[in-house]
Order: structure tokens, then C-alpha cells, then sequence
């Protein structure tokens, strides 16, 4: 039981860091990215070539490698897919990032093949505690995942660049007229995004396989714990997060695992009936 | 082109179509015709949601398993014989479909699009858990196939190869558009198009968006619903992925590149993005990165799709002639 639940923990922890840069992105655009889920692939793809194939030792460049080619690649997409979308209807973006899952899952898939690789962490080693083990990975993962919620929580609510971001989300008109470019600040966001997935991807390679389609089911827990929690909002992003990890860690624990989807959609669905924003969500 | 010469035209492709086994004796052709036709069954399906009502639905993959599993069930669980168990497949998966509207009423957008999404999720997960009444992940194998029916003239048919399903599963396919073509021209489908439009002033007119909307999804359902039915009968095989959510998905991306709110919009787009690519053996990686391009080159220079082109080259073709 308790080993369940530290995995359930660490494992949510991965799937909130996903769930930020979404939530972040949604908090802006009012879109919710769909391409996101791969851009986490992407990630866990990039460590696999550093590490497995060009032989790079230092784990920490790898780590801050791909978060950058990830932010870069962000903000690509944002400039050259979705920002020429902004006067079309709002279902529209959400359809062209479903074209961006196709692209980007046959790329990899045409590049790297379909099979399963694993991506080994530096960290060896375990730790008892009770009757649980720990391996140092899941400590490192459980650390940087909390370590990155409590730094982008400070990064929107307490730096200035953070104050452009909300102020965009609230009213984009009302922050041009206090002087907030609102293009820099949504390109600034879809970076951070990026970033997060492709950190959220190396950490996911490390507890799962890397494979073209594994984007898709943190994606789609991520949007269960936006929805829950509120979407736009980072500590319901948090909250949702955790809530989510602890009801699949349950199921998997007194049902089986194939109740997870169903408890965990479940919840998602509930949540939309009775409470549409959330649990801490703007009001629109 | 006058009226009469126009329905001469349409009846002269109709009748083509049913010829299609005469002239190409080829059964990995037919094959692919017969997945084309139940495909773009659902395809039409979504498009009446979306195209015509604005509803983004991605359940519809989940409506075609849910129609799959009431035929195999009700035929070899409960005995039924083939064709009512068909129909009621079709109407189990619409009578779900009134909770699922029911959720999802008040919901706008991307919110709805989620919320199927995860419905979707929720029926293959149930189909792949409840063991007793599914088998669950094993599926079930030797579902029997539709039962041949006697015609005057005819005599007896039976529909147990592909060359003698086809004429079916075509005729089902021709009466459901004409089904589909006759709604959209109604009251009715104005009143999905006025939804579509704007909400708030449908209701200011006295239009009850939520009842239509679940009318709307009620019959999209039930057609994704009878098209699972004809997918098990035909494959002899269900399994949880035949509720898959790709289905849903993938009758988007055809419908969106087709063209939305077009009759034959998705039909086209099902052609040429599931069955073009399967007749000229393109390998599936290269397919789906053309699925992606499609998708993100329609909506930015074509949002009504390859029938929104072809309109505008018929009208530009015309002023021309003028």
C-alpha cells in the first residue's frame, strides 16, 4: 500500500509538471493545447538520443538541453501555428494542435521508430522505508517536480513578468493599455510551457518507457487535474494534481489498474457537472 | 444543370455504385469499400454534432463500440436474432447518448470537446472491465453476421462475404445520408444551424437549445451506434478498442478536412484520408504526418474544407461563364 502511494506521488508529481504548462497555456489563450502531451515526448525522446545514442554524461546539461530545445520549439509553434489562429474560432486551435499531435507522433515515429526505449537515470541506489522502496530516481523526480511547482507559482505570483502573464490572461486589451506587450507575454508563457514539458519529459522517461504514443496519457491526466482543480489556475493545477494521484493510486490499490481511467475521468466529469471552473477557477 | 438531369445523374452514380462488385472483382478492394462506408458512417455522424449543431464531440468512437457490443451481445448472450439486435444496438447506443447530453448541456467549447473525450475513455475502460458481460480485454470472437433475408424476384440473400455485404452495408450507407440530407433541409437542422450560430439568439426566439441538442446528439449516436453494429457483424469480432477514442478522432479529421456542415464533406474527406491511403499502400507514419498538415493547412487557408474549395471553384467556374 504505501509503496503504491509513494509511486502514485511521484508519478503525479510528473503529470502536474505537465499540467502547469498547460494550465499556463490555457490560462493565456483560452485554448486548451492539445500538442502539449507530445511536446512532453519530445522531451523524453531528446534525453534518449543525449544520453543512449551521443553518449553524454552530464545529466544536468541533458536536462537543461532539452528543456530549451522544448521551449524553443514552443514558442515556434506558437508564432507560426497558433498565434495566425487567434481571430478564428476558438475550436479551431484546438483542432490545428490535434494536426500537431499527428505531425509531431509520425516525425519521432519516422526518425526513431516505434519501439520502446528506456531512459536511465544517473541515480542509482534505493532507499527502505518500511516496506516500501525507494529508489533515489523517484526521490530526485518527487523533489524536482515540487522544486518546479514552488518556482513557477513564485514565477506567476511574485515576479513581474508573472504580473504581465496574469494581467494578459485577465484581459489582454486592459493590459495593453497599462503598456504590457501581450504578444511577448503570451510568447514568453507558451517558453515556459515548453520548458516544463520537456523536463516533464525526461522525469516521465525515467519511470515509464519512451515510445511515440506515451504523450498521450499524461495529457490527458493533466486535463483532468486542470479541470478539477480549475483550469488557468496554478495551485488548482497542484491541487487537482495530487487529488487525481491519490484516487488512481486507490484504485490501483483496492480495484485494479484499468479502474484508474474510470475514477480518474470520472472525476473529471463529475466535476464539470456540478463545478465547470473547478475548484479554483475564474469565474467567466 | 436542371433538376431532372441533376437527379438522373445522382441515380446514374448510385447505380454505379452498386456495380462496383460487377466490375472490380477484387476482394481486398471491396474490403476497403466496405470499412470506407461504415468509416464515413461515422464521420456523418459527427458531423451532424459538429458541422451542423457546433458540438465538438470525440464520443463518437466510444457510440460505435457501445453499437458493436449490443449487436454481439444481444445475438449471442441473449439469443436475438440478427436485424433487430442491430437496430437495438444502434438505439442502446442513442438511449447513452441522452445522460451524456444531459452532462454535458451547459458545457461550451473545448469544455465539451474534453468532457466527451473523457466519456469516450470512461466506455472503453467499463468495456474492458465489466468481464462478465464483455470478456473484457480478450474481446469476442465469432460474432455471427447479419442474416440473409429473402426478396421477391431476388430470392435469398445472405451477407456473409464481402462481396455480399457490400450492397448492404451501402444501402444502409445511401439511407442514412438521405436520412442526414433530409434533416439538415428541415426545420430541424435550421434550428441545429441556428444553435450553431448563436446560442443565446436561438433561445431568444423561442428555440430550446438543449432539447435539440440532445435530439442532435441522440441520432448522431444512434448512426455511429448501427455503423459498430455493421463493423462486428462484418469483422466477427469485438473488442474494448472498438470503441477506441482514435475513431472519434479520426471522423474529425476527415470531416474537418471534407468540409463541416457539408452533406458529403466527410464522406470525401474518409476517401481521401482512410481509404486513399490503404489503396495506394502508403506507409501509416508518412499518413498520419499528411493527416497533421491537412489539418493545420485547412484551417488556415480552407476552414470549410475541400467541399468549401470545390464551392468556390464551381462559383468561380460560373461567374466565368457568365
Amino acid at each position: 500500500m504505501s509503496q503504491y502511494l509513494i509511486n502514485g506521488l511521484v508519478l503525479s508529481s510528473i503529470y502536474i509538471v505537465v499540467a502547469l504548462g498547460l494550465t499556463l497555456v490555457y490560462s493565456i489563450l483560452d485554448v486548451p493545447n492539445f500538442a502539449h502531451g507530445e511536446l512532453v515526448m519530445l522531451g523524453a525522446y531528446i534525453g534518449v538520443f543525449l544520453i543512449g545514442l551521443m553518449g553524454v554524461t552530464n545529466y544536468f546539461l541533458v536536462l537543461i538541453f532539452a528543456v530549451v530545445a522544448l521551449a524553443g520549439l514552443s514558442v515556434l509553434l506558437w508564432k507560426f501555428i497558433f498565434r495566425p489562429l487567434r481571430s478564428a474560432p476558438p475550436v479551431t486551435m484546438f483542432i490545428a494542435a490535434l494536426g500537431l499531435v499527428y505531425i509531431l507522433q509520425s516525425a519521432v515515429q519516422l526518425i526513431w521508430g516505434k519501439e520502446w526505449l528506456s531512459l536511465r537515470s544517473p541515480f542509482a541506489g534505493s532507499v527502505l522505508l518500511g516496506a516500501a522502496t525507494i529508489t533515489h530516481t523517484r526521490i530526485f523526480i518527487f523533489s524536482l517536480g515540487c522544486l518546479l511547482m514552488i518556482l513557477v507559482s513564485l514565477f506567476i505570483y511574485r515576479t513581474w513578468l508573472g504580473k504581465g502573464i496574469r494581467a494578459v490572461s485577465q484581459s489582454e486589451s486592459g493590459a495593453a493599455l497599462a503598456g504590457i506587450n501581450a504578444n511577448r507575454m503570451i510568447t514568453f508563457t507558451f517558453a515556459v510551457s515548453g520548458a516544463l514539458a520537456g523536463c516533464a519529459g525526461i522525469l516521465l522517461g525515467h519511470v515509464t518507457f519512451v515510445f511515440p504514443l506515451m504523450g498521450f496519457s499524461p495529457l490527458l491526466k493533466a486535463f483532468a487535474m486542470i479541470i478539477i482543480g480549475g483550469m488557468g489556475s496554478i495551485p488548482g493545477a497542484i491541487i487537482g494534481g495530487f487529488f487525481i494521484g491519490i484516487i488512481e493510486t486507490l484504485s490501483i490499490a483496492f480495484f485494479s489498474a484499468e479502474y484508474a481511467d474510470i475514477f480518474a475521468f470520472g472525476a473529471l466529469v463529475i466535476t464539470l457537472m456540478i463545478r465547470p471552473r473547478g475548484l479554483m477557477g475564474k469565474l467567466e | 444543370m436542371s433538376r431532372r438531369l441533376r437527379t438522373i445523374a445522382y441515380l446514374g452514380i448510385i447505380l454505379i455504385l452498386y456495380l462496383i462488385p460487377e466490375f472490380v472483382r477484387s476482394d481486398y478492394i471491396i474490403n476497403l469499400l466496405v470499412f470506407f462506408l461504415i468509416r464515413s458512417l461515422v464521420a456523418i455522424s459527427f458531423n451532424l454534432l459538429y458541422g451542423y449543431t457546433g458540438l465538438l464531440s470525440i464520443a463518437q468512437g466510444g457510440f460505435y463500440g457501445i453499437g458493436a457490443y449490443g449487436y454481439t451481445l444481444l445475438v449471442m448472450n441473449a439469443g436475438w436474432p440478427t436485424w433487430p439486435a442491430w437496430l437495438a444496438g444502434g438505439l442502446i447506443a442513442a438511449v447513452i447518448s441522452l445522460p451524456v447530453s444531459g452532462i454535458t448541456f451547459k458545457l461550451k467549447g473545448h469544455y465539451f470537446a474534453i468532457c466527451t473525450l473523457a466519456l469516450s475513455l470512461i466506455i472503453t475502460a467499463i468495456l474492458t472491465i465489466w468481464r462478465g458481460l464483455t470478456s473484457g480485454a480478450l474481446g469476442i470472437a465469432g460474432v455471427p453476421p447479419m442474416g440473409g433475408i429473402s426478396l421477391p424476384w431476388v430470392g435469398e440473400i445472405s451477407f456473409r462475404n464481402t462481396f455480399s455485404f457490400y450492397p448492404l452495408v451501402l444501402t444502409v450507407f445511401l439511407l442514412i445520408l438521405l436520412v442526414i440530407y433530409l434533416l439538415t433541409n428541415s426545420k430541424v437542422g435550421r434550428t441545429f444551424q441556428a444553435i450553431r450560430e448563436n446560442e443565446e439568439l436561438s433561445l431568444s426566439v423561442g428555440i430550446n437549445p438543449n432539447h435539440h441538442k440532445a435530439v442532435c446528439f441522440f441520432i448522431s449516436a444512434m448512426i455511429s451506434g448501427l455503423a459498430g453494429g455493421l463493423f462486428a457483424s462484418y469483422i466477427g469480432f469485438v473488442h474494448p478498442m472498438t470503441s477506441d477514442v482514435f475513431i472519434g478522432l479520426f471522423a474529425l479529421v476527415c470531416t474537418v478536412v471534407g468540409g463541416t456542415g457539408t452533406i458529403l464533406g466527410p464522406v470525401v474527406g474518409m476517401l481521401l484520408l482512410g481509404t486513399l491511403p490503404e489503396i495506394l499502400r502508403i506507409d501509416p507514419m508518412i499518413r498520419n504526418l499528411l493527416f497533421g498538415v491537412c489539418l493545420i493547412v485547412v484551417v488556415r487557408v480552407a476552414p470549410k474544407g475541400i467541399m468549401g474549395i470545390l464551392g468556390q471553384l464551381r462559383q468561380r467556374s460560373r461567374e466565368v461563364l457568365r
